[in-house]
This record gives structure tokens, C-alpha cells and sequence, in this order.
């Protein structure tokens, strides 16, 4: 009787084991292209780093049932690639959810920062302290995006409140440039060198050019006067023309060389500040999948 | 005893479904590949890789995804999925195949060092298996692709004396200039490089000039006005004469350019062969 049971016993888990196996299978891959089947696939092609296929099939499931969780994945796909206008449109999309809802206002003013839209970027900034509360990094980002763009800074002591220690130092060090740039003035140099041929040059820290446009200048001015003085006409001004050609140059080349020096100095300021931000992912968590 | 040897009939009846459902997948992406659709493709046999737990079809996909990522230009994913292949096969000409799909990889991204070791490596560890024509071959196209039409002539040679791409070479290295010739008979006469490159007007340009402040510094000089001489030499007639003959050797560099470039224009459309 017991040898019967125990019999009957393990052909029904064989039965039930087999069962489940059969259904298991049967139920995954009889259509690949079912909604799982296709989140699965896509799961698998964004760990890959094929983002493009990898929204063709969260949006193919989406098309059928909404899900906020393969909406982010969508939005974090195209700004994977890049794609930081597209990334924040499909950001917005997602609402139901609010955990995924905070970590994509989040993830837009990111991509903000990205395109370098710093105006929308410190307005999604405000929105987010009002819709979400006061985030004590995101006024940091707030306070470095007013380096990187024309917009005017606050009292420094205000403006230093945010920050503390180390910190404190390195950010007052770029409002002061902020407020008083190193910059040239390009009428300067532009005056300087129709004083002195290549002073302009010198003052924009182009020594060699500044030197050379000197020399060539004073000697072909000498050529010049030297041969007006002994009835060389025709060769004096050839001379003169060639020493009125440098004169009017280095005037011109002056002031486009401060123009440039300007330039170099406002790029690598902004280089330095998002290089900053950069190291600290703009002070906003990057959101971690299990690939990651 | 019946239970069981039904739900073993059924478990393998689901297995069939499976290999059948995942041998439609793969009709469906070679379907797409036909047609040229590789983008499609390419999902679709990804997808089969995907959920194909027991690398049935893992060598033809992976082939297949490689082929449309090359059609694509997308070179370092076609040969990512070369590797795969040739990793995954067992058979020596499998592995020289998919070793040859690379190496034609290498020459069309210009990877050429690579190319070129990966078959003095295919020479060396297959010899007696991979025929040397067919090395010979694919070095002569690095060659091509390397702009070293000479070294590509003497590939093809080893194959054939009257190899078509042999005749090509050829020519083209016949029809292309010395740059160096340019160059030393611009410094012998001004505007000579840029005559022997047929830019006339700019060899005629390059003579005046050179002619005009050469004369200039030389009379200075005659009629012992040194500080004329030196400055009208050393600032104006060395600045021509530099810009001269460097102008020769830029118009050489970018005639050879032009001569490859429309040997290779030739090449994709006119030439049967077998191409990288």
C-alpha cells in the first residue's frame, strides 16, 4: 500500500515537473514576439548598447500596454546616443510613476545641461524645487550654470552660500573671473600697433608675430625713405606700399589676435567649469541599471 | 508508466515547437537579409541569438549580422561578430574564412598594419591548408587600399604576370609623379614642379615672382646697396622661393591623390573581381 503511494507519488511530480517545463517553454518561445519576449530582447539589446533596436522594441510593447520603466529605458537610450532633444521629449512622457517621475525631471535637466540650454535647464531647476522640495545639489548646478552663460550672478555672498569648504575656494576663484574676465581690449591692441608696429601683437601674447611685424615694418619704411631721398621714385613706392601693406596688417591682425586670445580664455574658463560638473555627473545620481 | 511516457512525448513535443519557432525566426531574418533590408536583419537575428539557449543557429546569424554591419559601414561591429564566428568554429577553413572576412574588413576601414599581420599570421599558422595565391591576393588589395601601388603590382605578380589588378598597379604607379622630382626642380627652377604637374599658371606665377625679387636683390647688390640686397633676398625673393618649391611638392601629393582616387572609383565599378 505505502510502495503504491509513494509510487503514485513520483509519477505526479515527474507529471506536474514536466508539465511545468512544458508550459514553461511552450509559453516563452512558441511567439517571440510577444510583449514579454520583446522586453526581454529589448532589456538585452540596451545592456548591449544597441539603443536604437532596443527602443524599437520598448516601443513595440508600449504600443500594446504603457509601462513608465521601459519609457525611462527609451528616454536613457537616445541620451546614451546622444540624442539629448529626444531624450528629454520621451522624459516627459513619463507621469504615473513617481519614483521614475522624479529620476526623469532629473534625467531632463541633465540633458539640459547636455544641449547647454542653461536658461530651460535652471527653469526645470525651480519646477523641480517646487514639485519635488529643495535639493541642496541641484542649487549647486544651478549656481554653476550662471558661469556658462551671460547671465548675471548674484551678490557673492549669496552666491557663496551654497557651498562650503574646498569647494567654497574653487567657486569664488570662478565668480571673480566671471565677474572681471581676464579679457584684452582689441581697440587697445589695435592702437598700440599703429604706435608701435607689433606692440598690439605683443600685447596679445603673439611675441614671435609681434617681433617680426616690427622689423618688417621699420625695414621696409626705411627702405622706402631711403629711396624717396635719393630720387628712386618708382622703387620707393614699391617700398612704401609693402611697409603700408605690414603697417595696416599688424593694426588689423592686432585686434583679431586679442579677439582670438579672448576667446581661448572664455573656452577654456568653460571647459574648466563643465570638466568640474562632468567629474560630479552635474551633481545629479546617475541612475543604475542591473548591466551597469 | 503511461503518465510518464506521455508527458516525455509531450516535453519533446514542445521541444520540436521550440527548434520550429526559433527556425521560423531564422527563415524570417534570412528573409530580410535576401531582400537587403539588413537593418531588419540584423534585429531579427539578434533576436534569434537571443533566445537560441542552445547556439543552434549561433554561427550563421553571427555570419550574417557581420556580412549586414559590413554592408552597413559599420566595420568594428562586422568584425566584432567575425570573431565570434571564427571563435566558434571547429574546422580549419571555417576559421581561415572568417579570418579572410576580417582581414577584408581591415583593408576597407584602412586598418592596413592590421591586415597585413593578420595574414602573415594566416601564412604562417595555416601554410599547406590556405593557398599563398589567396594571401597574396588580399596583401596586394592592403597594398592597393595603403596607396602603395608598386608593393600591390608585386603581389599580384607572385600570382600571375598578367594579373588584371597587376596591370593596374601599373599603371597607376606609372601615371603618378615624383613627388620628389616636384620638389628638387622647383629649388633648380622656380615653377618647373608646377609645370611637370601641369599647373601652368602657377609655375608661370611662381617664375615671375622668383624672377622680379631675384633681379631686385641681385642689382641691389650689384650697385652696393648690400642692406637692400640682403633684406629684398632674405624676406622677399626666400619667402617666394620656399613657398615655390613647397607649393611643387603639394601639387604632386594632391595630382597622386587624384590619380588613386580615380583608380579607385575605377576599381569598385569596373572590376569583377573579388573585392575587400
Amino acid at each position: 500500500m505505502i510502495a503504491n503511494v509513494l509510487k503514485l507519488t513520483t509519477y505526479l511530480f515527474i507529471l506536474f515537473t514536466l508539465i511545468g517545463i512544458n508550459n514553461l517553454f511552450s509559453q516563452e518561445l512558441d511567439n517571440l514576439f510577444n510583449s514579454s519576449n520583446r522586453t526581454a530582447f529589448g532589456n538585452y539589446l540596451f545592456c548591449e548598447g544597441d539603443y536604437l533596436r532596443a527602443i524599437d522594441e520598448f516601443k513595440s510593447v508600449l504600443s500594446s500596454e504603457w509601462n513608465d520603466s521601459l519609457q525611462f529605458k527609451i528616454a536613457t537610450s537616445y541620451y546614451r546616443m546622444g540624442q539629448f532633444d529626444k531624450s528629454i521629449y520621451e522624459f516627459q512622457k513619463i507621469e504615473a510613476d513617481i519614483y521614475l517621475n522624479k529620476l526623469a525631471k532629473l534625467e531632463s535637466i541633465r540633458s539640459f545641461y547636455q544641449i547647454g540650454d542653461y536658461n530651460i535647464l535652471r527653469d526645470q531647476i525651480n519646477v523641480y524645487f517646487i514639485t519635488m522640495g529643495e535639493s541642496q545639489k541641484l542649487s549647486k548646478l544651478y549656481n554653476y550654470s550662471l558661469l556658462l552663460d551671460s547671465s548675471l550672478l548674484p551678490e557673492k555672498s549669496v552666491y557663496l552660500s551654497h557651498f562650503n569648504g574646498e569647494e567654497r575656494n574653487r567657486i569664488s576663484e570662478y565668480y571673480d573671473w566671471k565677474i572681471k574676465p581676464p579679457y584684452k581690449n582689441p581697440t587697445k591692441a589695435a592702437i598700440m600697433s599703429a604706435l608701435v608696429p607689433g606692440l598690439g601683437k605683443i600685447y596679445a601674447n603673439e611675441v614671435g608675430d609681434g617681433i617680426t611685424a616690427f622689423l618688417l615694418t621699420g625695414l621696409f619704411t626705411y627702405l622706402a625713405v631711403d629711396k624717396f631721398q635719393n630720387n628712386h621714385t618708382a622703387s620707393g613706392w614699391l617700398y612704401a606700399s609693402i611697409a603700408a601693406f605690414f603697417y595696416s596688417g599688424n593694426i588689423y591682425g592686432s585686434a583679431t589676435a586679442v579677439q582670438n586670445y579672448n576667446a581661448g580664455i572664455k573656452f577654456n574658463f568653460n571647459n574648466k567649469v563643465k570638466f568640474y560638473l562632468n567629474e560630479r555627473d552635474q551633481f545629479i545620481p546617475i541612475p543604475k541599471y542591473l548591466c551597469d | 508508466m503511461k503518465i510518464l511516457l506521455i508527458n516525455i512525448f509531450l516535453f519533446n513535443i514542445s521541444i520540436f515547437i521550440i527548434a520550429q519557432t526559433l527556425d521560423e525566426q531564422k527563415h524570417y531574418a534570412d528573409s530580410l537579409f535576401g531582400i537587403e533590408n539588413y537593418y531588419d536583419a540584423i534585429t531579427e537575428y539578434k533576436r534569434l541569438l537571443y533566445f537560441d539557449k542552445l547556439n543552434n543557429y549561433k554561427y550563421d546569424a553571427n555570419l550574417n549580422i557581420a556580412e549586414a554591419y559590413k554592408v552597413g559601414a559599420k566595420y568594428s561591429d562586422a568584425i566584432k561578430h567575425f570573431t565570434i564566428v571564427r571563435n566558434n568554429c571547429t574546422d580549419e577553413s571555417g576559421i581561415i574564412n572568417a579570418e579572410l572576412k576580417i582581414v577584408r574588413i581591415n583593408i576597407l576601414r584602412r586598418t592596413i598594419p592590421e591586415a597585413l599581420r593578420s595574414l602573415n599570421n594566416l601564412q604562417s599558422n595555416y601554410a599547406g591548408v590556405i593557398e599563398t595565391s589567396v594571401i597574396n591576393y588580399w596583401r596586394g588589395w592592403a597594398y592597393i587600399m595603403a596607396d602603395n601601388w608598386d608593393l600591390a603590382s608585386i603581389e599580384f605578380a607572385k600570382i600571375e604576370y598578367d594579373h588584371p589588378l597587376k596591370i593596374i598597379s601599373d599603371k597607376v604607379e606609372l601615371e603618378k609623379y615624383s613627388i620628389t622630382f616636384a620638389k628638387m626642380s622647383s629649388l633648380i627652377i622656380p615653377g618647373a614642379g608646377q609645370f611637370y604637374t601641369g599647373n601652368y599658371i602657377s609655375g608661370i606665377l611662381s617664375l615671375g615672382w622668383n624672377v622680379l625679387w631675384g633681379y631686385l636683390t641681385i642689382n641691389a647688390f650689384i650697385t652696393e646697396r648690400a642692406v637692400e640686397g640682403i633684406l629684398i633676398g632674405g624676406l622677399l625673393w626666400a619667402r617666394f622661393y620656399r613657398g615655390n618649391f613647397q607649393n611643387a611638392e603639394k601639387f604632386a601629393i594632391d595630382e597622386n591623390k587624384k590619380i588613386s582616387n580615380k583608380a579607385y572609383k575605377y576599381l569598385s565599378k569596373e572590376y569583377f573581381g573579388e573585392k575587400p
